[in-house]
């Protein structure tokens, strides 16, 4: 694959952007005093701010990448992953889940189930949450490495390093302020890259209508135009999607995810809180059109050299190829912009909401009980670098190990999703659930992940289970223990639920 | 596994036979039309609107809605 040169004109806007975006997070990250402005912005965020931080927190460079060469292979199917899977648990979050999280006062999410349930549920998934953030961290740079080695040449350890360095200043000087901040300017930037890949597509193939037919009349896209497959589908079967993504995966995402949470407990109101969700399912109305479409322009335009998708072929090559071909001079350095942006995002999320969950759920609760609130903000700050580095360090193996970047990121997610997902909706919906009916819960919902996950290798099933279904079966799993065992355990006393659980609000009422 | 997956499995196949394409869009849809009954039902209490009754653009339920109705639409358009 060629590489492209960038026009003085396309440097100058990525430069500007780049050095901006520092900028701005160095600057304000001078108000910060203590742990709550590093980790919650002070409770200062408008709702605008925040729903588009949520947008491009979950929407980055793998998605970009990912979901272009996940769109060459299956085509629209995939936008699911935004509709069902983003939009309809956003609404329900909204309204029912985060209006709760916001009144509890709490940092984290496992800091919530640790008062809903006990101690060793909280510690279990801060720590399984610290794991998770830290492959992210990995598939991220992955993601940004082999967008920039296509497009531009550099090296893998080049790429790496430049985005560790700018995540590290914004993040580590700025807290959560400044990474909404300059993410909400990475929301913008990042739309507009993606429309122009989408428009300069559907432009070079004559259309959305000569698409369809282009893709219609071959052999192995028959399912593309289609955002339902039918029940047999080896991948995406639509009631996988809609058990699977639409009730599991996606409602544990935008609930139990505490890098999308945290944007929203730094809100100003409970009411901000709900407004920025429904801001950002707004926004992901548009989203998901604009990062599949480009793979079926694909399809269409790079079809005769990269074929039909097979076992070992790699989808990652799909968008840069496009940007190499598609793109003028002067429009190249947003599309460029808009990449940095994603990746940007999406490190000083998982950055900046792993170390929020080591200090408040680990070092606040095993190591320095009585720990300053300035102590907290500089542990805080060396734990956004350990982390940068960790990621960049296990980068390279996950470069040599996984095909597609993408698929990558929802095998982590779906082994715990579920139990994580049970385990919050009985605890908010239901003062029955106990704290063994929690361990209980968790413990048979992840051994069920993990027997699933591996159910070639342990149960002989041909090809394994698709992630859908592992994550739908672990959260049935999980549910059905919390409430065996909670049937048989005795739970807290109600004074302690107020507040915890939907029905049982804090004394004085819930006030916006 | 198979003890998980075969039933339902088998139901889904039955249903891909007689025509899963309308069975899947009307699932999907389903899943909207409730979301937007429960948003339209919650009461005014548990969204602090207890005072007085926001403008309509700045009722965030409204915009909730809005945004169901559309998905309705995509999945209409694309299931």
């Amino acid at each position: 694959m060629s590489t492209i040169r960038l026009s003085a004109v396309d440097i100058a806007l990525v430069v500007g952007y780049l050095v901006g975006i520092t900028i701005l997070g160095v600057w304000l990250g001078r108000e910060i005093r203590g742990g709550r402005d590093f980790f919650l912005a002070g409770k200062s965020l408008p709702w605008w701010a925040a729903g588009m931080s949520l947008v491009v927190s979950d929407i980055g460079a793998k998605d970009m990448i990912g979901l272009a060469g996940d769109g060459y292979r299956y085509g629209i199917v995939m936008m699911n992953f935004d509709f069902i899977g983003c939009i309809f648990p956003v609404l329900i979050a909204a309204f029912l889940f985060m209006p709760y999280f916001w009144l509890a006062g709490v940092y984290t999410v496992p800091e919530y189930l640790g008062r809903r349930y006990n101690l060793g549920v909280r510690t279990f998934f801060a720590v399984i949450w610290v794991l998770f953030m830290m492959g992210t961290l990995g598939t991220i740079f992955v993601s940004a490495a082999a967008m920039f080695e296509g497009l531009l040449g550099w090296s893998f350890w080049f790429s790496v390093m430049l985005t560790a360095v700018i995540v590290g200043l914004c993040t580590a000087l700025g807290g959560l302020r400044a990474v909404v901040f300059t993410e909400s300017i990475s929301c913008i930037v990042l739309t507009a890259g993606a429309a122009l890949i989408c428009g300069l597509g559907l432009a070079k193939v004559d259309g959305w209508a000569h698409l369809q037919e282009t893709i219609g009349q071959m052999t192995w896209t028959q399912h593309h135009l289609t955002l339902l497959p039918p029940a047999d589908h080896p991948v995406y079967p639509w009631p996988a999607v809609l058990l699977g993504l639409g009730f599991v995966l996606g409602p544990a995402y935008w609930i139990g995810n505490q890098a999308i949470v945290q944007r929203t407990l730094g809100t100003r109101t409970q009411n901000e809180a709900r407004a920025s969700y429904v801001f950002c399912a707004a926004i992901k109305l548009v989203f998901p059109i604009l990062l599949v479409v480009p793979g079926l322009v694909g399809v269409a335009l790079l079809g005769p050299e990269l074929g039909q998708p097979g076992k070992d072929w790699d989808g990652n090559r799909v968008l840069p190829m496009l940007v190499v071909r598609l793109l003028p001079p002067g429009v190249l350095g947003v599309v460029m912009g808009a990449f940095f942006a994603g990746v940007i995002s999406n490190l000083d999320s998982y950055v900046s909401s792993a170390s929020t969950m080591v200090v408040t759920d680990l070092y606040r609760t095993f190591i320095r009980r009585q720990a300053a609130d300035r102590e907290c903000l500089l542990v805080g700050r060396w734990l956004v670098v350990a982390f940068l580095v960790g990621g960049v360090a296990i980068s390279y193996p996950i470069k040599k190990g996984f095909g597609s970047v993408f698929e990558a990121f929802q095998t982590f997610l779906s082994f715990f999703q579920g139990p994580l997902l049970a385990l919050l909706l009985l605890g908010m919906l239901t003062r029955h659930a106990t704290p063994w009916g929690g361990v209980a819960g968790m413990i048979i919902g992840v051994s069920t992940s993990a027997v699933l996950n591996s159910a070639e290798l342990l149960l002989g099933v041909p090809g394994g289970i698709p992630f859908l279904w592992t994550a739908w079966w672990s959260f049935v799993a999980a549910l059905a223990g919390v409430v065996v065992v909670s049937a048989f355990t005795s739970g807290h006393d109600e004074a302690r639920l107020r507040g915890l659980v939907c029905w049982l609000p804090a004394e004085g009422g819930n006030k916006p | 596994m198979t003890m998980f997956s075969e039933p339902l499995g088998t139901l889904w196949l039955l249903a891909a036979a007689s025509g899963a394409g309308w069975m899947g869009k009307a699932a999907f849809i389903g899943v909207f039309v409730a979301l937007i009954v429960l948003l339209a039902s919650l009461p005014a209490r548990m969204l602090g609107e207890t005072e007085c009754r926001p403008a309509l653009w700045r009722n965030v339920r409204a915009w909730a809605i809005l945004v169901a109705v559309a998905q309705i639409f995509i999945y209409t358009l694309w299931g």
